[in-house]
């Protein structure tokens, strides 16, 4: 209380020297709070711990990125799937196996994150 | 006259340390030039601090804001200690982008070694954060809820292997779009020089291609934020998973 207070007079000296009224300078602080609180229900519209969930779908982005994204899931999930199992492979030396079953396993994560893409971000659960 | 050329990594001081190549090469320098370029921008724009900002306040505190609402957006307020990490990024990652577009200029990500290497730092960030918080449950984030127990061994493996992926997307996605972005300007470009020397009768068509240049410069301007902002906005969600994991 008593910080508020100083720091009000200070600001109606420094206004008075300036040439301005006490009217004026409380009409100042009630705007500044009022924006500084729509400021803050701007950033945080779901309350201080909120989490909104990111636009990150396709009506944001253009058809040609959303595309490429597609490929560039698809893509990097075969690759990583087949190096995986060429890894195990080469290590167990167990033959063709693995490297198959990693590759069908990479083109299977592949499209589930495709499909998580089509599907649109999930609301995030508290946890 | 080659699109690819430009790509091309020469070391400027050759130096050999233990066996390794750590030459300083034109990467190098231009990732210098990023850093100290970001660096000047941020001091300047932060030291004036006046309530008018003028341009190079107003650029700092634009990309500070327009950060700041991402990881807000996408990790909460909880994601805002890693704050300054998902910055340096997104400054780095714009400015590389931007620079690179300049001619005679060394687009760096257009290097799948630079891309790689920002997005396994991410993703070890994340797997560090994930279990310094929540230990042995940060494994959670591969068992999704409400699965039956006969299929859980194959979703298990489909999940891990989607959560070794996303350093590969990430990196890709992000080189993938410089690299194409860049040889077809180069391409473009080509095409001018070859229609000019190709005789009177071509020299009416030669504009054009010019023409498109200009238009893709414009699109690649724009490729070069959005892919800065995806690789930003991807780092959040992976960090909320850190986070939060158990979706």
């Amino acid at each position: 209380m008593a910080k508020g207070e100083g720091s009000d007079d200070r600001g109606k000296a420094g206004h008075t020297s300036g040439g301005h009224d006490a009217g004026e300078d409380a009409a100042l602080q009630a705007r500044l709070s009022r924006l500084s609180n729509a400021l803050e229900q701007h950033q945080n519209p779901a309350g201080p711990d909120g989490i909104k969930v990111p636009e990150l779908s396709g009506q944001e982005l253009s058809a040609s990125n959303l595309g490429f994204r597609v490929l560039v899931e698809f893509f990097s999930a075969i690759l990583v799937g087949t190096l995986i199992g060429w890894q195990i492979d080469k290590w167990a030396h167990t033959g063709p196996i693995f490297l198959i079953i990693f590759l069908l396993l990479g083109m299977v994560a592949g499209l589930v994150n495709i499909y998580r893409i089509a599907a649109g971000p999930k609301p995030p659960r508290a946890g | 006259m080659d699109p690819i050329h430009q790509f091309a990594v020469e070391p400027f001081v050759p130096v050999h340390l233990f066996g390794l190549d750590v030459s300083f090469t034109n990467a190098s320098l231009f990732m210098i030039l990023v850093v100290a370029l970001v660096s000047i921008v941020m001091l300047i724009g932060t030291s004036q601090r006046s309530i008018v900002p003028g341009r190079l306040q107003s650029a700092a505190e634009m990309s500070y804001e327009f950060v700041a609402s991402t990881v807000r957006m996408t990790a909460g307020t909880e994601g805002m200690k890693f704050f300054p990490l998902i910055f340096s990024i997104f400054m780095f990652v714009l400015a590389c982008n931007l620079l690179g577009l300049l001619p005679f200029s060394f687009s760096i990500t257009s290097q799948i070694v630079i891309t790689f290497a920002l997005a396994i730092g991410v993703i070890l960030v994340v797997i560090a954060v994930g279990v310094s918080r929540h230990g042995l449950h940060f494994l959670k984030l591969f068992v999704p809820s409400g699965v039956t127990i006969w299929l859980l061994p194959f979703i298990v493996v489909i999940e891990v292997i989607s959560f070794l992926i996303r350093p590969v997307t990430l990196s890709v996605r992000l080189f993938a779009n410089m690299l194409a972005g860049h040889i077809t300007l180069k391409v473009m470009a080509g095409f001018v020089a070859a229609l000019l020397g190709a005789g009177v009768a071509t020299w009416i068509v030669a504009p054009l291609p010019f023409l498109a240049n200009v238009v893709l410069l414009g699109f690649e301007l724009f490729v070069a934020v959005l892919q800065a902002y995806i690789f930003t906005i991807l780092s959040c969600v992976y960090l909320n998973d850190a986070i939060h994991p158990g979706h």
